[in-house]
């Protein structure tokens, strides 16, 4: 179970609203938060980047279906752009885009679930992609993944309690000549081992 | 006069470092007050030597490599401008053994020239097949390709001109070409190579396809692990359109084509063409039925030329210089060359443009160099995570579609990932039945409960819980995914299991645990 502690919410976040929430080491009592769209406050302000309350993920959401929905096989673009703009694909963005695309929930619904990219809450500030395909096994990547949980404290899956890092696994960055590899915030990294690895997490652990 | 000075913008290359070495260059450059120019160009493709960078002297490139950003200043203190020694100089770039031994057709100008200068494109050749395809006629185009003895890169091998010509001969007002950039094998990066190091061939390639076949319209469906890829692909289709190559009427002639590139969602089973067909379409990227082919009705419906990157972006050179010059190349049914990528655990690691035909031992021993950590090769996966794993004892095969098959195995991609003797193929076996399970569509039963109870007999075999039986079983469950699945996913997913069984035998007889003394 999560706790939350909430200490100067942030103009425009009601605090009975926020879903999920954690606490953390640090000094600063840092507020980690999610709400409605997405609120995320780290510690000492770092990366802070806030949506807040009043923004309607439906009436932007309709904007975004209304540029797209020309497209031919628009619900993966639209889908991509939704979740660029909200971190996530929330899940009051799906009846507009069935409505728009003329197709039932259960179909967008389908669609979301079943690509591994598409999420259906926030991440942490860093996402973290750890390559898991054989390439990187067989240039110890394995050794490395238990290194990596071992220092975020984490699975994959999973964010650090600060809200800091998202750890997911990843299969192939076409980095195969170069691994194990990495993919930090859309950051590419070859030829990691436990140094390269450790300066990349204190990088996200600022 | 400016020196030039390229430095690849390749992602192999910038995740060993060639943004802070460009970084670097750029600092010193402006403090230094030298009149020089710096290009960012595509790899080469010696992954070991990354990040290379190459400097223009009258005499040829000269390249320098592993750069970092530490070594910029010495480079430039020894005066590398006029191609100086320096210990990280590695001589002329046309001269490394690695390279000069290479047939570059497809990736003839991969890393030679900037990506996403249209003139530096025609300056070396491009442009040069599509010229001629517009001036001739649908069927001569299939028939050239045809003749050159093209097959399916992506792995199946299916001839690509037999293909285009159902496409051709199909009826129907809208018709598609659909590039396959889904690149999920492990073990492969020819196409995020090329799209990165050469983004115009690929579109070159798919505007033909599209004059062959009567498409005025094309779509690449691209992974979203390759940003880097769908950022270069997205500027050239910019460019190309800007310039008239692609558009209303392409070269000035009185065809149509246009084409989008497409961003996937993370789904390695929408490699396979027809669930990334249903992808495309904005569906659940579960596989279809076959028939009715992709060509007869594919992307909504209509007759649809479905093609992985490298079968496209080959056909340019194929036109320019003739299917004669092309099917020249290889050995047997497999004509012409194969960008092979030589990955994992080996210490010279790149990707080798070559005709078919080489021996796996000459690819991992003499190109390759034998293993990165220097410990014996004990295995090496080809074609991907469906793949099967070779031990020595078959490295005397040849790279050739035929040959492969005959040994219970697949070229696929032309991924090679080598393992040195602490590889557990137990592990490697479980690993292929987990990524199976993970990434199964769920449409067909084989696939969807086989792959997660052969990921349980497999871990049943390492507890040493009746594993005469339980590798009984193994193997029977293999069949019936080989012969039961839908599509390749769990059709191949036996070739790495039953490979690593069969060859590798005493990995799958571990030492029962010895129960702990209370």
């Amino acid at each position: 179970m999560f706790q939350v502690f909430l200490q100067s919410p942030p103009a425009g976040v009601l605090e009975e609203r926020c879903f999920r929430s954690g606490v953390f080491s640090a000094r600063s009592v840092p507020v980690f938060m999610m709400y409605n769209g997405q609120v995320r406050v780290g510690s000492g302000g770092l990366d802070m980047n806030l949506h807040f309350g009043g923004r309607d993920i439906g009436a932007r959401t309709l904007e975004i279906v209304t540029e797209m929905k020309a497209l031919e096989g628009a619900l993966l673009p639209i889908l991509h752009e939704v979740q660029a703009e909200f971190g996530y694909v929330p899940q009051e963005a799906l009846p507009v885009i069935a409505r728009e695309l003329n197709l039932s929930r259960a179909e967008v619904h389908g669609v979301v679930t079943f690509y591994h990219d598409y999420r259906d809450h926030p991440t942490g500030r860093h996402v973290l992609k750890l390559c898991r395909a054989e390439a990187c096994q067989s240039m110890g990547g394995a050794a490395l993944e238990e290194k990596v949980k071992k220092l975020l404290g984490i699975d994959f899956h999973q964010t650090t309690l600060d809200g800091g890092v998202t750890l997911e696994p990843v299969y192939c960055l076409g980095l195969c000549s170069t691994a194990p590899a990495a993919m930090l915030d859309g950051e590419v990294h070859g030829r990691l081992d436990d140094a390269a690895i450790a300066d990349l997490i204190a990088e996200v652990r600022l | 006069m400016t020196v030039k000075i390229y430095i690849p913008r390749d992602s192999a290359s910038l995740a060993v470092g060639a943004e802070k070495v460009a970084k670097a260059f750029h600092t010193e450059i402006a403090a230094r007050a030298l009149d020089i120019e710096i290009i960012r160009n595509g790899s080469r493709g010696l992954f070991w030597l990354e990040p290379m960078i190459e400097v223009e002297t009258a005499d040829g490139r000269v390249a320098y490599g592993p750069v970092k950003a530490g070594d910029v200043s010495s480079l430039l203190d020894a005066d590398i401008t006029t191609g100086a020694a320096h210990p990280l100089c590695l001589g002329k770039t046309e001269e490394l053994p690695f390279l000069k031994n290479q047939t570059r057709l497809t990736f003839a100008r991969c890393g030679i020239t900037d990506p996403v200068s249209l003139e530096d494109y025609r300056a070396h050749g491009g442009l040069n097949g599509l010229t001629k395809a517009v001036a001739m006629a649908p069927a001569d185009i299939v028939a050239e390709v045809t003749d050159s003895g093209l097959r399916g890169r992506g792995g199946a091998g299916f001839p690509t001109g037999i293909k285009w010509k159902t496409v051709l001969d199909a009826e129907g007002d809208r018709k598609y070409i659909v590039c396959n950039a889904d690149e999920g094998d492990s073990g492969t990066f020819a196409d995020r190579m090329i799209m990165e190091g050469d983004p115009f061939v690929l579109i070159e390639g798919m505007t033909i396809a599209g004059i062959a076949t009567g498409a005025r319209k094309g779509f690449v469906y691209l992974r979203s692990e390759y940003p880097h890829a769908i950022a270069t692909m997205t500027q050239a289709v910019d460019i190309a359109r800007k310039a008239g190559v692609l558009g209303a009427s392409v070269l000035g002639s009185a065809h149509a084509f246009d084409m989008e590139i497409r961003t996937g969602a993370g789904a390695y089973v929408c490699g396979e063409e027809t669930a990334l067909l249903n992808s495309l379409e904005g569906k659940r990227g579960i596989v279809r039925a076959k028939p009715p082919l992709p060509a007869h009705k594919g992307l909504f419906n209509c007759p649809t030329v479905i093609n992985n990157v490298i079968s496209l972006a080959s056909v340019p050179v194929i036109m320019d210089k003739g299917a004669a010059f092309y099917k020249d190349f290889g050995m047997g049914r497999s004509r012409g060359t194969i960008p092979i990528q030589i990955a994992g655990n080996v210490k010279h690691g790149g990707l080798y443009e070559t005709a078919f035909g080489l021996t796996l031992g000459e690819i991992i021993d003499t190109i390759g160099g034998g293993s990165a950590t220097g410990r014996p090769v004990k295995a090496v996966q080809v074609g991907g995570p469906l793949g099967a794993y070779f031990p020595r004892a078959l490295f005397d095969t040849p790279f050739d579609y035929e040959a492969f098959a005959a040994r219970d195995g697949l070229i696929g991609h032309a991924g090679i990932v080598v393992f040195d003797d602490s590889a557990d193929m137990l592990k490697q076996a479980r690993f292929a039945m987990e990524f199976c399970a993970v990434e199964s569509c769920g449409k067909c039963t084989p696939c969807r409960i086989g792959s997660t109870r052969g990921v349980e007999t497999a871990d049943k075999i390492a507890m040493g819980i009746e594993p005469e039986k339980n590798r009984a079983l193994l193997t029977d469950l293999c069949n019936t995914m080989k012969f039961g699945s839908l599509c390749a996913l769990g059709g191949f997913t036996p070739y790495p299991v039953m490979s690593a069984m069969n060859h590798f035998p005493d990995d799958f007889r571990p030492t029962p645990l010895v129960e702990a003394a209370e």
